[in-house]
C-alpha cells in the first residue's frame, strides 16, 4: 500500500477539508443534477462522478465555504449532468461559430477595446460548455489539462472550447476577431 | 497577459451572477436521503482522494518541471533533480530536502487520449505460501493485501489517470533508486525489512510494498507482463 511508505503532504488538513466539501455541498449537487435528470438515483450517480472528478484536482480548492467553492461544486455537477442527458442542444447551435472559430487565437489587446459590462453580459450570454472552460482556467486557475480532467473532455477539446469561448464574447460583443491564425 | 486581466475580471463577475439554481436551493427546502451505495461509493472516493492529496502543489510541479527540463537540456543528474524519459511516462523528480523525500510527479505523451474514470484491474500472481486477504476495486485504483501464515505482508496497488498525480516517496538515508520493471522506469526502496517498488507504464502506477523479501516483489511485478 502506498502509505506504507508515501509522505503524505497535508494529508489529514486535506481529508478534513475534502469531507468538509462533501458534507457541504452534496445537498446542493443532487438538486443541481435533480433538475437536468429528473431522477433521484441518476442524479446521485451524477453527484458520485462530480465528486470523482473533484477529488482528482482537489489541490486547488481553498476555502470549502466560500462562494467560489460553492459554484465550483455546481459547475462541475452541472456539467456531469448534462453530459449523462446528453443534451447537446448547444452543439448544434454553435457548429457554425466552431468552424469559423476553429484554430483562432486572440491578440491580447482584442479585450481591452471592449466595453467591460458587454464582456460581462457576453459571458453569461455563452454556452455552458464554453464559460465553464473559461471559468475554471481564468478564474479557478486550473490547467487546461486539469479542465479536461474535470469536465471529462481531452485537453484538446478543452483548449478549443478555451480559445472559441473567448471569440465567441468578442464576437457577442461586436468586437472584431482580428487574430492571428495559428 | 492584458486578455486575461479584463476578461478574468468579467469571468469573476459573471460567476457571481450565474447559476441561479443555487439562491433556488437555499430558498427552497431540499431533503434527499442518499441510497446506502451511494454512501459506500463516497467512501471508495473519499479514500482516493487521499491518495490524490499527495498532489505536490501546484507551484511545486512547475518549479519540478523547469528543473526537469533544464535537466533534460543539459544531460545531466547534478543537483539532485533529474528526469527519467521513457516512451511512455516521464518522471519529474525532485528531492525535497526539507521533508527528506522525493517529490514526483509525471508527464505522460499522448495527452489528448480519453480520461479515464475507471480502469482494466491487473492482478499480479499471488506468491507462493500467501493468500489475499483484502481486496478493493474503486474507479481508478485498485489495492490486494496479501499475507502468509509467518505474518508477513505484501500491499499491491495500481491507480489510473497518473498524469494529475504526484507523489511522495520517502528517502531517508539514500533508501531511495532508480529501477527498471520490464523496461519501465521506476523506484526501488528497502529498509529496516521492508522494501517497495513502484513503476509506471505511461498509463497507470503501480506499488508493491510489504515486509517480505525484495525479490517476491520483483517476481510479482514481473507476473503482470
Amino acid at each position: 500500500m502506498l502509505s506504507l511508505y508515501l509522505t503524505l503532504i497535508d494529508s489529514e488538513e486535506d481529508k478534513k477539508k475534502f469531507v468538509q466539501f462533501y458534507e457541504a455541498y452534496r445537498g446542493l449537487m443532487h438538486y443541481t443534477a435533480n433538475r437536468i435528470l429528473q431522477d433521484d438515483f441518476a442524479a446521485e450517480d451524477a453527484v458520485q462522478e462530480a465528486f470523482l472528478r473533484i477529488a482528482k484536482n482537489f489541490h486547488k480548492v481553498g476555502d470549502v465555504f466560500c462562494p467560489e467553492t460553492k459554484k465550483f461544486a455546481v459547475i462541475i455537477c452541472r456539467n456531469v449532468s448534462l453530459t449523462m442527458a446528453k443534451k447537446n442542444a448547444e452543439t448544434v447551435s454553435t457548429e457554425g461559430i466552431e468552424e469559423k472559430l476553429d484554430s483562432v487565437d486572440l491578440k491580447d489587446e482584442t479585450f481591452e477595446r471592449l466595453e467591460y459590462r458587454l464582456v460581462v453580459e457576453a459571458v453569461l450570454s455563452l454556452p455552458e460548455r464554453y464559460r465553464n472552460v473559461l471559468y475554471l482556467h481564468l478564474v479557478y486557475g486550473y490547467e487546461l489539462k486539469e479542465v479536461a480532467n474535470l469536465l471529462g473532455i481531452s485537453v484538446d477539446a478543452a483548449r478549443k472550447r478555451f480559445q472559441r469561448g473567448k471569440c465567441m464574447i468578442v464576437e457577442e460583443v461586436g468586437g472584431q476577431v482580428d487574430a492571428g491564425r495559428k | 497577459m492584458q486578455v486575461e486581466n479584463k476578461l478574468n475580471l468579467a469571468l469573476q463577475e459573471a460567476l457571481m451572477r450565474d447559476f441561479p439554481e443555487i439562491e433556488k436551493f437555499e430558498k427552497t427546502p431540499y431533503e434527499h436521503q442518499f441510497s446506502v451505495e451511494f454512501e459506500e461509493n463516497m467512501q471508495r472516493i473519499f479514500k482516493m482522494a487521499e491518495k490524490e492529496y499527495v498532489s505536490i502543489r501546484h507551484h511545486r510541479l512547475r518549479k519540478a518541471f523547469v528543473v526537469a527540463l533544464i535537466a533534460t537540456l543539459l544531460m545531466t543528474t547534478v543537483g539532485g533533480a533529474v528526469a527519467i524519459s521513457k516512451p511512455l511516462v516521464k518522471w519529474i523528480t525532485e528531492q525535497n530536502e526539507k521533508l527528506n523525500v522525493l517529490d514526483i510527479t509525471f508527464e505522460v505523451d499522448g495527452e489528448n487520449e480519453p480520461i479515464e474514470d475507471s480502469i482494466a484491474y491487473i492482478q499480479p500472481k499471488t506468491p507462493k505460501g500467501y493468500k489475499i486477504v483484502r481486496e478493493d476495486k474503486y474507479g481508478i485504483g485498485y489495492d490486494i493485501e496479501y499475507e502468509n501464515n509467518q505474518g508477513q505482508v505484501i500491499y499491491y496497488s495500481q491507480m489510473g489517470a497518473i498524469e494529475p498525480m504526484g507523489l511522495s516517496l520517502d528517502n531517508e538515508d539514500d533508501s531511495l533508486h532508480e529501477t527498471t520493471i520490464n523496461g519501465y522506469a521506476g523506484y526501488v526502496w528497502e529498509k529496516s525489512g521492508n522494501c517497495a517498488l513502484t513503476w509506471s507504464d505511461g498509463r497507470y502506477l503501480f506499488d508493491l510494498s510489504g515486509t517480505c523479501s525484495l525479490e517476491t516483489l520483483e517476481h510479482m511485478a514481473k507476473s503482470i507482463y
